[in-house]
């Protein structure tokens, strides 16, 4: 018999029914360290619809069962103040439309933080579902002097607690086992008290919204909690008719009547969760004793040192993610071109094979080449954020980052920027002010990524004079290092700007837990370096192709046959005359005269011809104009581009032809097109321009709307293009010898 | 004279009501008093931060460091206003 797992309604039996359980916990409390050791490698990771919350899942059997397990995001409380902790809330609610409801909660408590834990544990077990304890870093507790003792917390909670180890698989069979015996039964009500006077407006408020939304009483208590209790609003049921105002009324009685509603959940369950711990845990015999970690921290927290440190950290990511990557590259590179030859060998002469080698190879080639460093500025990240020390980054970097608008954990996102925005803007995630986290958003784009480094370094090699400055440094090496310093100027300048303006509001206050260093497990990062790799290649990879695609057509067509004759009876006649070397050498320059001629006669060359007017305040010439067009997708196309456009064959950007070609390039006047000015010119238009089509996609999935990408390719485009005349149009009178 | 929750150790208050953010480091402070209508408040809560609470100030620089319960928590010096606390000293012990 045929069985499928998406209709469990067509089985006969509840045995063979998959169990859906949902893993919940703090941030940092080894919750993913355990969903890997239950579900092992089978596991899931997509997005939940509308939003960039990554939904992992995993599946495992036991004892003939089927288990589901979901790893919720890490919450600090089901009343959540930003996106990540949004999901948690909706899917234990239930008002998840894609996600069923699940039947199990299994809660991970840090037995080293327990109060804190509790928290959150508390809330979640009021649900009602059948839940069970896994009791984690234990034994790190244990070596504190403070061990928690679970047959203790399992009498308080009412739930089966099982201490888990999870790297060495301790309690991990028996955490199975316990969740198999909690299914269907319903846990206890815990017995901490949110005071009278509060518990008779939350079930006042319950059963107006059960009237509009029958649910489950206990989920309705909850909701009824949160719309009455937590004033950052976040959630949609007060729109229900009539709530709004039933919530002001019973908040102006409680008022009147002298009650602390807003306290009276967190006085509550502290005060219980107190009373919890004192029976678990001996009295702490030193309290305030200044941990390993707070020793690490007098050092890296602090205001000179702690930066100093961070920028070396940097400092070494970034020329690591250079320097490993490059080898890497260079292979990617290489296997793009040995595909595209096999294919061009395999397959006749004509459009199609064109757009399979130019068109499609090449652009899974511009996907993958950046596969490297990307992976690399993950595990750099994942390491960060396991170790426990980006967050230490964020508190170091608040300071600074506030005088812009922004807050410490803005800082990531614009850091991993040098690297590449894909990966920084989905970043940004977790910062909780949404207007803080558009301002990013906007502002990433514009640090120096490492796609803008070959244009940088084919016009400071062709046209900036190696003239010494000082103390070894040269003007060359000075106006690369400008660059990167524009570059972050110019984007923190933009984010203060946003935050000024059309992003305008009271900065949100910096909140961030430090947690205490660990050691990250392996697994664990390597699973998420994976998993994020993946989801870059499946997402922005498809777009990426799809417009490299495109701009092979339109470099490629009207194709003009007459224009292949003329050169195949070149090359014919070649053959006829040359042999050898002189041969090869003619054959690579008849193929960049004839793919130079038809760029010129193309769509984009027409457009660039087009198009000179409005660069021509900028001092660049249509040529330059098919450059800029080109690499509107990509700006690493660049370089690629400007070698067909000058005929000088394969080129990079250390390619000495290419930069005598564009040194000896003239105007029809006399005057040489490239001076230093138009090479300066040139870089910052591509620190400031929006050439990245990656990055528009990725915006419009993070803001899930096309309004965000519009008004970042808009801004950057005049930005880019008022800043590049300004700097000329001055230039050529302040400087004439440069221009 | 209020005392702290620690077992083997006694406080008296030597300073009330004053503000969170004009503690030095390594003060131990009692929470007295949290001004709910500063915006994340709430959250500070949620993390522990509440009346009748003791904490250590790790760092009194911006963002401020604490030490609350088994966490370490940095805020923002102006959150740090909204927070009343009464300034503590040992009487035993060590620290």
């Amino acid at each position: 018999m045929l069985t499928s797992h998406d209709q469990p309604g067509s089985k006969p039996a509840t045995e063979t029914q998959t169990i859906r359980v949902a893993l919940v916990g703090n941030p940092n409390t080894g919750k993913t360290t355990l969903f890997n050791a239950l579900t092992g490698l089978k596991q899931k990771v997509a997005n939940y619809p509308g939003v960039t919350v990554e939904r992992k899942s995993g599946q495992f059997s036991f004892e003939g069962h089927s288990i589901e397990v979901i790893d919720l995001p890490g919450a600090y409380s089901l009343r959540p103040t930003n996106d990540v902790e949004r999901i948690t809330r909706d899917v234990l609610l239930g008002l998840m439309g894609s996600e069923k409801p699940v039947d199990i909660v299994v809660v991970c408590l840090d037995a080293g933080n327990l109060e804190r834990n509790l928290y959150f544990a508390t809330q979640v077990l009021d649900l009602g579902l059948p839940g069970v304890v896994a009791l984690t870093m234990n034994d790190e507790a244990a070596s504190m002097g403070q061990p928690v003792d679970p047959v203790i917390l399992e009498q308080h909670l009412g739930r089966p607690v099982v201490e888990t180890v999870a790297p060495t698989y301790k309690g991990v069979t028996e955490l199975k086992r316990s969740i198999l015996q909690a299914v269907g039964r319903e846990g206890e009500d815990l017995p901490w008290s949110i005071g009278e006077k509060v518990l008779h407006a939350i079930e006042h408020l319950a059963v107006e919204i059960g009237r509009h939304k029958p649910m489950e009483r206990r989920i309705l208590r909850q909701i009824a909690v949160e719309l009455l209790l937590d004033r950052r609003g976040t959630n949609r049921m007060i729109d229900l008719p009539g709530i709004r105002e039933l919530v002001g009324k019973l908040r102006a009685e409680l008022e009147w009547a002298g009650v602390k509603w807003v306290e009276s959940e967190s006085l509550g369950r502290y005060a219980w969760i107190r009373s919890v711990i004192e029976s678990t845990r001996s009295a702490s015999e030193e309290k305030f004793k200044p941990s390993r970690s707070d020793r690490v921290d007098r050092v890296l927290t602090h205001p000179v040192f702690g930066l100093g440190i961070f920028l070396l950290v940097m400092a070494v990511v970034f020329q690591s993610i250079y320097t490993w990557a490059g080898p890497f590259m260079d292979m990617i590179d290489g296997l793009t071109a040995a595909a595209a030859t096999a294919v061009a060998g395999s397959m006749s002469p004509g459009p199609l094979r064109d757009l399979l080698t130019d068109g499609i190879i090449s652009g899974v080639g511009a996907v993958l080449i950046f596969l490297p460093q990307i992976l690399l500025l993950f595990l750099f990240i994942v390491l960060m954020e396991d170790s426990g020390y980006l967050a230490r980054a964020a508190f170091v970097m608040n300071r600074h980052m506030r005088r812009f608008g922004l807050t410490g954990h803005a800082f990531i996102p614009m850091l991993s920027g040098f690297a590449c925005a894909i990966p920084a803007i989905m970043s940004t995630r977790n910062i909780s002010d949404p207007r803080t986290r558009l301002a990013t958003i906007m502002a990433v784009p514009l640090t120096s990524c490492s796609a803008r480094l070959p244009v940088y370094a084919l016009m400071i090699g062709a046209l900036i004079p190696a003239t010494p400055l000082f103390a070894g440094f040269t003007a060359q090496g000075f106006v690369l290092l400008g660059a990167y310093v524009f570059s972050i100027c110019a984007a923190l300048l933009v984010a203060r700007t946003f935050r000024m303006t059309v992003l305008k509001g009271r900065q949100q206050p910096f909140i961030i837990e430090l947690p205490p260093y660990r050691i990250p497990s392996w697994k664990t990062v390597l699973n998420s370096v994976w998993e994020r790799g993946r989801m870059f290649v499946t997402q922005a990879g498809t777009i990426i192709l799809a417009i490299n695609i495109i701009l092979w057509f339109i470099a490629y067509f009207p194709h003009d046959n007459s224009l292949q004759a003329k050169y195949d009876a070149q090359r014919s006649a070649a053959e006829s005359m040359l042999s050898g070397e002189q041969l090869e050498l003619r054959m690579e320059e008849i193929d960049s005269l004839q793919s130079g001629e038809m760029l010129r006669g193309s769509i984009a060359g027409k457009l660039g011809q087009a198009i000179e007017p409005v660069i021509r305040p900028l001092g660049f010439d249509w040529k330059i104009g098919i450059g800029l067009l080109a690499s509107f997708a990509a700006r690493e196309v660049f370089v690629s581009t400007m070698a067909i456009v000058y005929n000088v064959g394969e080129a990079d950007e250390t390619s000495v032809s290419l930069m005598d070609a564009m040194r000896n390039e003239k105007h029809a006047s006399g005057e040489r097109v490239y001076s230093p000015l138009v090479a300066l010119n040139i870089i910052i238009f591509f620190i400031l321009a929006c050439q990245c089509m990656g990055t528009v996609a990725v915006v419009k999935r993070e803001t899930n709307s096309w309004k965000w990408p519009a008004v970042m390719v808009g801004y950057m485009t005049l930005l880019a293009y008022v800043s590049c005349m300004l700097f000329y149009q001055i230039g050529i009178r302040i400087w004439p010898g440069l221009a | 004279m209020i005392s702290g929750s620690a077992a083997r150790y006694a406080f008296a208050v030597v300073d009330s009501m004053v503000k969170l953010s004009e503690c030095r480091s390594g003060d131990i402070v009692l929470i007295t008093e949290i001004d709910s209508q500063v915006s994340g408040t709430l959250r500070l809560r949620e993390l522990g931060v509440i009346e009748g609470v003791d904490l250590k100030v790790i760092k009194s620089s911006n963002p401020m460091l604490l030490h609350v319960n088994a966490s370490r928590i940095a805020l923002d010096r102006e959150l740090a206003d909204a927070i009343r606390v009464s300034r503590m000293s040992l009487l035993q012990g060590e620290l």
